[in-house]
């Protein structure tokens, strides 16, 4: 776009091939056994009932976490006890990932939908919404996925790696990727950051790597050069991060009320990084944005037209996560008064139970079905 | 596990419990499919002149000002194989059958399938009028398994509104008072495009297979094209409405149907339309009155 100006046009190569499902996760599960084995960390498994369980496991085989070998292998070697309170707690998590799929993921996918399908005679506050709702959709939709399969792993007896940590509480960009997606984050780490030599071979090649691994995960998700953009500006992110903030946060550090402005920014430039994950191409991710500066320009304000009552139910999940942000699923109210009583445990799986059917959106395959 | 099991099973039972008490009282929501599957139930003895199709004849063709025993058995969105199974579903009440008049214009002649577009619809044919081409068990045999469509009838019948048709069937809820102004300008206007020559044949199949029967049945077969305001012509595809005229007119040739094309009649005034290609409750009583006019004079 930049170079039509000048009279002049890139035309970038694409592919267009057909992949199955999930491909993406078990390869890297696949990858992560043999590379385990050659390293000697584990011994290559003579069962082949187990390994192949363990690479096609279904809770998780096409959207993840991205399991280690060294975590799941053992367990599925090893006998399984039915556990009640695990079975429970399974069941908890998988209650709060349909709410947060069906009811925050496929509503907000609904009112993306329809801005990003005619943003170029949008208010400023609808494309605001339209970045936000997104932002929302792919939490709700990627995060709720996680929780459904850790549950079901759960009912199985199975433990499953944590995949999300509350990220849109991060304080900083390298804290929102050590909580985001942490399968395939420390996957990554393990396999390609640290033998690149990490951050421990002087500032340049720390830059390189950081650089590889974004890169590299963005076109994890697909062959776009949106994929790849995205990368690239969260590798610039992390960067520049830690050239101006160079004490960085520590993930188990409690997020406070004192941390709100570091959280906001934190937050409004993943929104920002979302737009050109979200768009077709990086022309239209361009496109959006110089809209939504002529919009706030020209002061083409007014209300948002779509996603009112999603907005709503986004606002919801913040305040019922920031609430519960020291468990791992807010469901579980151990030691909060509405955990007191059982009666009033089940009120809660109850409203949970009903928001999340009588609120569902539209239908939507899982984002993540695609990578 | 038996402990697991067991309280799974009394949360699921009030759970269970609030989620057919809920069904129940959307299926308990007055609603035009299940009053003109009533209606004819009742009355199918007595209909001389069946009128099918989509909303273009649901809003347009009012039986009242059209004459006695005349009944609207159009429906929002309601595709050509529905109306051939209303057509059949009905068979044994016909006594006095004489004439079928049947909305074939660019819109009901390449749509999809209603369960590509608008699947709770096809839960209401299912509900409502004995349509079986799926389990009840399946998404389309629950009223729940579409909450924009329970929100949406919720917030009609609260208002009052849930029927939106009168007792003969005639949609008259496009009253000309709240109609949008939007909706005329040349850049809203509606487009109906052509989706798939799959679609296409289907439709036109079903088309052919109603008026098969009607040849068989001896009942005078009418391919109705509603009065559309002037930009929706102009905005549609050339292509696409000369290949309706051509279906229509193959069909009229082979089973002996006739065909009423109102689609550029100079007498409707923007006044007339709701939207661009729908008439209003005003244009629609002017409409079926020009209609019943014109079908007597084929009588003489």
């Amino acid at each position: 776009m930049l170079l039509s100006q000048f009279g002049s046009s890139l035309d970038m190569p694409t592919w267009r091939i057909i992949l199955p499902v999930g491909i993406s996760f078990y390869t890297f599960q696949s990858l992560s056994y043999s590379i385990d084995v050659y390293r000697g960390k584990l011994s290559a498994t003579k069962d082949v009932v187990a390994f192949c369980t363990y690479i096609a496991f279904f809770p998780q085989l096409v959207a993840g976490p991205i399991e280690r070998a060294t975590n799941l292998l053992p367990q599925m070697l090893g006998g399984r006890r039915f556990d009640y309170s695990e079975a429970v707690d399974g069941l908890r998590r998988i209650l709060w990932g349909f709410f947060k799929k069906l009811v925050i993921a496929d509503n907000c996918a609904l009112a993306v939908n329809q801005i990003w399908g005619d943003y170029s005679d949008a208010n400023a506050a609808t494309l605001i919404v339209g970045m936000v709702l997104f932002t929302f959709q792919i939490y709700g939709d990627f995060s709720g996925y996680s929780d459904i399969a850790i549950g079901t792993a759960k009912l199985f007896g199975i433990r499953l790696m944590e995949n999300f940590r509350l990220p849109y509480f991060s304080r900083s960009i390298g804290e929102f990727w050590r909580r985001w997606h942490i399968s395939l984050m420390t996957w990554f780490r393990d396999y390609l950051y640290i033998p690149l030599g990490g951050s421990r071979a002087g500032t340049l090649r720390t830059i390189r790597n950081v650089f590889i691994v974004f890169l590299l995960s963005g076109l994890w998700h697909g062959a776009n050069w949106t994929f790849v953009t995205w990368g690239a500006y969260n590798a610039m992110l992390i960067v520049l991060g830690r050239w101006l903030w160079k004490s960085q946060t520590k993930n188990d550090e409690r997020v406070g009320w004192k941390d709100l402005w570091a959280v906001g920014l934190t937050f409004m430039l993943v929104v920002f990084g979302w737009v050109v994950f979200r768009a077709n191409s990086v022309s239209e991710a361009v496109d959006y944005l110089s809209c939504l500066i002529g919009s706030v320009t020209s002061a083409n304000f007014g209300m948002p037209i779509y996603g009112k009552m999603t907005v709503i139910y986004c606002l919801l999940l913040v305040v019922i996560e920031w609430l519960q942000r020291d468990r791992l699923c807010p469901l579980q109210l151990d030691g909060c008064w509405l955990g007191r009583y059982r009666w009033s445990r089940w009120l809660v799986y109850y409203l949970v139970f009903m928001l999340t059917f009588f609120g569902r959106g539209e239908e939507q395959t899982f984002i993540y079905f695609q990578f | 596990m038996k402990k697991f099991l067991l309280r799974i099973l009394l949360f699921l039972i009030p759970a269970i419990s609030i989620l057919v008490g809920a069904e129940c009282y959307m299926r308990s929501i007055p609603n035009s499919y299940q009053l003109k599957d009533d209606w004819m139930q009742r009355n199918g003895y007595a209909v001389s002149t069946l009128l099918l199709g989509n909303s273009h004849g649901y809003f347009a063709l009012s039986p009242s000002v059209m004459g006695d025993s005349v009944f609207n058995l159009c429906n929002v969105s309601q595709r050509l194989e529905q109306d051939y199974f209303l057509l059949r579903h009905y068979v044994d009440k016909y006594k006095a059958l004489k004439r079928i008049i049947l909305v074939a214009d660019n819109s009901n002649l390449f749509d999809t399938p209603m369960e590509d577009d608008e699947p709770a619809r096809v839960t209401y044919y299912q509900l409502y009028m004995g349509y079986r081409a799926h389990s009840m068990l399946s998404q389309y045999g629950f009223e729940l398994a579409d909450m924009s469509y329970v929100w949406k009838k919720v917030n009609f019948y609260w208002k009052g509104e849930s029927i939106m048709c009168d007792s003969l069937g005639w949609g008259n809820n496009y009253v000309v008072d709240n109609r949008n102004a939007d909706d005329f300008l040349y850049e809203n206007v509606r487009q109906h495009h052509f989706a798939s020559w799959e679609d296409t044949h289907r439709n036109r199949d079903n088309m052919n297979a109603i008026a098969a029967w009607c040849q068989q049945h001896h009942v005078e077969l009418i391919l109705l094209q509603t009065p559309v305001c002037e930009d929706y012509t102009r905005k549609a595809d050339v292509w696409q409405l000369q290949l309706v005229n051509a279906m229509v007119d193959s069909c009229c040739t082979q089973y002996g149907a006739r065909k009423y094309d109102y689609s550029c009649d100079s007498r409707f005034r923007d006044t007339d339309f709701f939207d661009s290609d729908h008439l209003s409750d005003q244009g629609a009583r002017k409409f079926s009155a020009i209609l019943a006019h014109d079908l007597q004079i084929l009588q003489r």
